[in-house]
């Protein structure tokens, strides 16, 4: 059995959350099973009620980065959304929301979107992440 | 129980050749190839540290290029993968106004490319945080970025620009320093990261 | 010789990862020795399906760039 890409994703803004997808679809693509852990801003940003919306991007991105951003998307770039439901029907892709998380933010699983698959706690994370890489976004 | 019967190897006597086929064969043939077991320099596999460097700001171009240099100077393969904020510090100094629409071009005006223009995440202060930053690193006697980047060139560190973000900012290969390789995307990324033994995102 | 391709993704336009993906996603459609032909404009994607048919061991057959459409042709292991 192939070590799991294993990614920690923390940061909620769309641009953090693209940068995941990608990563997480380029190794569903390669056959690779790939664990996604949900924490913090990242568990919010999966709620179904707000994760085809504008989640903003890090300081850095500035006034015009959001624009490029938005460029980018307007000439056909997926969501980091849309990347991730075509990456998960490559299978191999299982994503969780961490249980701490879940208490913290005050989240039911019935308020996550059907991209997340389970809630977990970080030993099942460490104990599915077997030896492979693990990844904090 | 006698320990007589089972003499320690040390204390054979050199063994007499045996087999006389073998040993005619190598009258012929002159020296036999040495034994498998000999050759005990198999390649020890090298060990590989992938950073994903996507961050623009100072104060983590920095640590990427503190950690790449430092790891290609003890021996493990390194390669960077430079996407998203983190591609616009390895444009060309020269190359101020960069991209093919105004978007593009009034973005990199108000963040300068260039590994000498960085900007920190906290404390900025208009461009004072930094500039106190390069103070202190005088005063202690820390390599610049610049200096750091030269390194870890020189050492061999591997930086591979991604095309997504290139297409992002209108950057075309000639736009970034010459240091930089062929540019690539996820696929490349997920390879190397997963074939590392360590891979950190930064 | 002309090779016989059981299935064509056409990802032009499409940015990175979607030419992967897509193709990820073909190829299961198809019997291992068959062939999938795809059209691409990423740039990237030349180091990409290298190191996807590495990873994967899908063969490379055949690439080619014809202005800024690259054409990769991979046969399923």
């Amino acid at each position: 059995m192939e070590e799991p890409l294993n990614l920690v994703l923390f940061s909620g803004t769309d641009d953090k959350l693209q940068a995941a997808a990608i990563l997480t679809a380029g190794a569903a693509a390669l056959g690779k099973p790939v664990n996604v852990f949900l924490q913090y801003w990242a568990l919010d940003a999966f709620r179904a009620d707000r994760i085809d919306t504008d989640h903003g991007l890090v300081a850095e991105a500035g006034e015009v980065g959001r624009q490029a951003v938005h460029a980018l998307r307007a000439a056909g770039q997926a969501s980091w959304a849309e990347t991730l439901r075509q990456a998960k029907e490559l299978g191999g892709i299982d994503i969780q929301a961490c249980s701490l998380s879940m208490d913290l933010l005050q989240i039911e699983q019935t308020d996550l979107d059907p991209l997340v698959d389970g809630v977990e706690g970080v030993t099942a994370f460490y104990l599915n992440a077997g030896a492979g890489q693990v990844v904090f976004i | 129980m006698t320990l007589t019967t089972t003499p320690s190897p040390t204390e054979l006597p050199i063994a007499p050749p045996a087999d006389p086929l073998a040993q005619a064969i190598a009258d012929v043939e002159g020296l036999p190839e040495p034994t498998p077991e000999l050759a005990t320099d198999q390649p020890v596999k090298t060990k590989e540290l992938v950073i994903v460097n996507w961050s623009g700001e100072l104060d983590k171009v920095w640590p990427v290029l503190i950690l790449s240099s430092t790891a290609a100077a003890s021996g493990v393969r390194c390669k960077v993968f430079v996407t998203f904020w983190g591609l616009l510090p390895f444009v060309k100094d020269q190359k101020r106004i960069v991209g093919d629409n105004w978007m593009q071009k009034m973005l990199t005006l108000m963040q300068r490319p260039g590994i000498d223009h960085l900007k920190l995440s906290k404390m900025n202060f208009l461009g004072m945080g930094p500039w106190m930053m390069g103070s202190l690193r005088k005063q202690y006697n820390v390599a610049s970025p610049r200096e750091l980047l030269e390194a870890a060139n020189a050492l061999g560190v591997e930086f591979i620009p991604c095309q997504m973000t290139m297409d992002m900012f209108g950057l075309k290969r000639e736009d970034l320093i010459d240091e930089m390789g062929e540019p690539a995307g996820a696929a490349t990324a997920i390879e190397i990261m997963t074939e590392a033994d360590a891979s950190l995102f930064i | 010789m002309t090779l016989q391709i059981t299935t064509q993704v056409d990802a032009r336009g499409l940015s990175c990862p979607m030419p992967i993906v897509k193709t990820a996603q073909a190829i299961k459609t198809i019997a291992s020795g068959d062939l999938i032909e795809v059209l691409a404009t990423d740039a990237g994607s030349v180091k990409d399906f290298a190191a996807w048919s590495r990873t994967t061991g899908n063969d490379l057959v055949e690439q080619s760039v014809d202005g800024s459409v690259y054409r990769f042709v991979l046969r399923r292991k």
